[in-house]
């Protein structure tokens, strides 16, 4: 793989982005950090049907080919077990047979980075606070997909890594790591807020502070855009080794 | 949760065994899950194909052994059938059950308790065992209200004991 050669050229390059982690399917292609089209449908269980379709339809609206391709980004998880392992294997198929570099990213990093995009586009939230973006996905028996990150003027990181919790005692720890800082941050929700809204507003009432919540869907536009920043070598996956996070299991461990 | 208290069906023949699996499939709704245990030939796939023709699947119904998982259209619900004989606590974990227990369709699961950990708090459970030739005992456990009011209303019905 002339994965060095394909890197130097990258800045003029494009990128097919997707990602199945949710009930939704999304598609993209970015050339740059600039997004040529994205395609969005409501797969609900039949992504394994759509994905290639999607794919298929979203080149030939901008005139691509699959060879012109020069890298491909999807979401690794965490989210629907029977959607995530769908684009996660499309994905390290398509940079095999085509040898170019592949890019994991988190889905959740994808959803908070692309709610974050939107806030500040549309000039929601308290400005100049640090932004808490929490995402939250539905994993059935009280438990969501979740992680916290930090978003702030110049970046973002990671303050709370993905995994899978129970909501009732997330909202508790997220309540204590507020405690715990020096400074106010406003904090934001984002993906199944509604099937969650008792917890959060318990998690408004022993803060004494209003969270900002939004019922967002996965873009594959985000999570190309994250790749996009992270496209140095060493984040590059090798296709044969790259496979979904599911979290559950260590959950399970941790539970031993 | 309720006590579980079990309940017995006698199948003197597989037409018998499709009584039971017309009786029962006349309860179902999205999210229900029927396990199926019992030893290998004791007709686990014979009920599941049984079921699944009551609940309007024209596909030929075989065992998923090797693919774990085969989903089929009903005519009003889909059918989520399993077998699950040859997974692991871990691997099955990895699968994502959860998706297809509280999903949109009915779940069979055939050698449930390969993965009991795993499986919803409510299920309905039968354990066959091979009497003979065509010949099978039911043991049918409801774990949950909504399992407990099924056999309850088969057993006035005359259909279980």
């Amino acid at each position: 793989m002339k994965i060095g050669q394909t890197l130097n050229h990258l800045s003029n390059n494009f990128m097919l982005c997707m990602d199945t982690s949710t009930s939704d399917l999304t598609v993209a292609v970015l050339q740059n950090d600039q997004c040529l089209k994205e395609i969005r449908v409501k797969a609900e269980r039949s992504h394994s049907i759509q994905l290639i379709p999607c794919i298929q339809k979203l080149l030939s609206d901008v005139d691509l080919k699959m060879r012109d391709l020069n890298c491909i980004a999807a979401g690794q998880g965490p989210g629907s077990y029977t959607g995530v392992r769908i684009a996660v294997t499309v994905a390290k198929t398509l940079a095999w047979t085509l040898h170019i570099p592949l890019f994991g990213v988190s889905s959740l990093e994808g959803l908070s980075y692309g709610i974050n995009r939107e806030m500040k586009l549309n000039e929601l939230g308290s400005n100049g606070l640090d932004n808490w973006i929490i995402p939250i996905l539905n994993a059935r028996r009280g438990q969501v997909y979740t992680a916290l990150y930090e978003f702030k003027e110049n970046g973002h990181e990671n303050r709370l890594p993905d995994g899978i919790r129970l909501m009732e005692t997330w909202v508790q720890q997220i309540h204590e790591y507020l405690e715990s800082q020096s400074s106010s941050k406003q904090i934001t929700f984002v993906g199944d807020v509604e099937q969650f809204k008792a917890e959060i507003s318990r998690l408004e009432q022993v803060s004494g502070q209003k969270m900002n919540c939004y019922e967002k869907h996965m873009n594959a536009y985000d999570i190309g855009l994250l790749a996009f920043k992270q496209r140095d070598r060493s984040k590059i996956k090798e296709p044969h080794h790259f496979i979904p996070n599911y979290t559950q299991l260590a959950e399970a461990e941790k539970n031993l | 949760m309720n006590q579980a208290s079990s309940f017995r069906f006698h199948a003197l023949s597989e037409k018998d065994t499709k009584r039971l699996a017309h009786e029962i499939a006349k309860n179902v709704q999205a999210g229900n899950v029927i396990t199926l245990d019992g030893d290998l030939g004791a007709g686990k796939t014979t009920f599941s194909q049984a079921f699944a023709k009551e609940i309007g699947i024209t596909e030929i119904v075989n065992s998923p052994t090797f693919v774990l998982i085969k989903e089929y259209q009903g005519q009003e619900l889909p059918l989520y059938h399993m077998d699950v004989y040859r997974l692991s606590i871990e691997e099955a974990d990895e699968l994502g059950l959860d998706e297809y227990f509280y999903g949109n369709g009915v779940c069979l699961v055939e050698w449930s308790s390969k993965i009991t950990e795993l499986l919803p708090e409510h299920r309905l459970e039968l354990y066959i065992t091979h009497l003979g030739d065509q010949e099978r005992n039911f043991e049918i456990t409801p774990k949950g209200d909504i399992y407990i009011q099924w056999c309850e209303k088969l057993k006035n019905s005359g259909v279980i004991s």
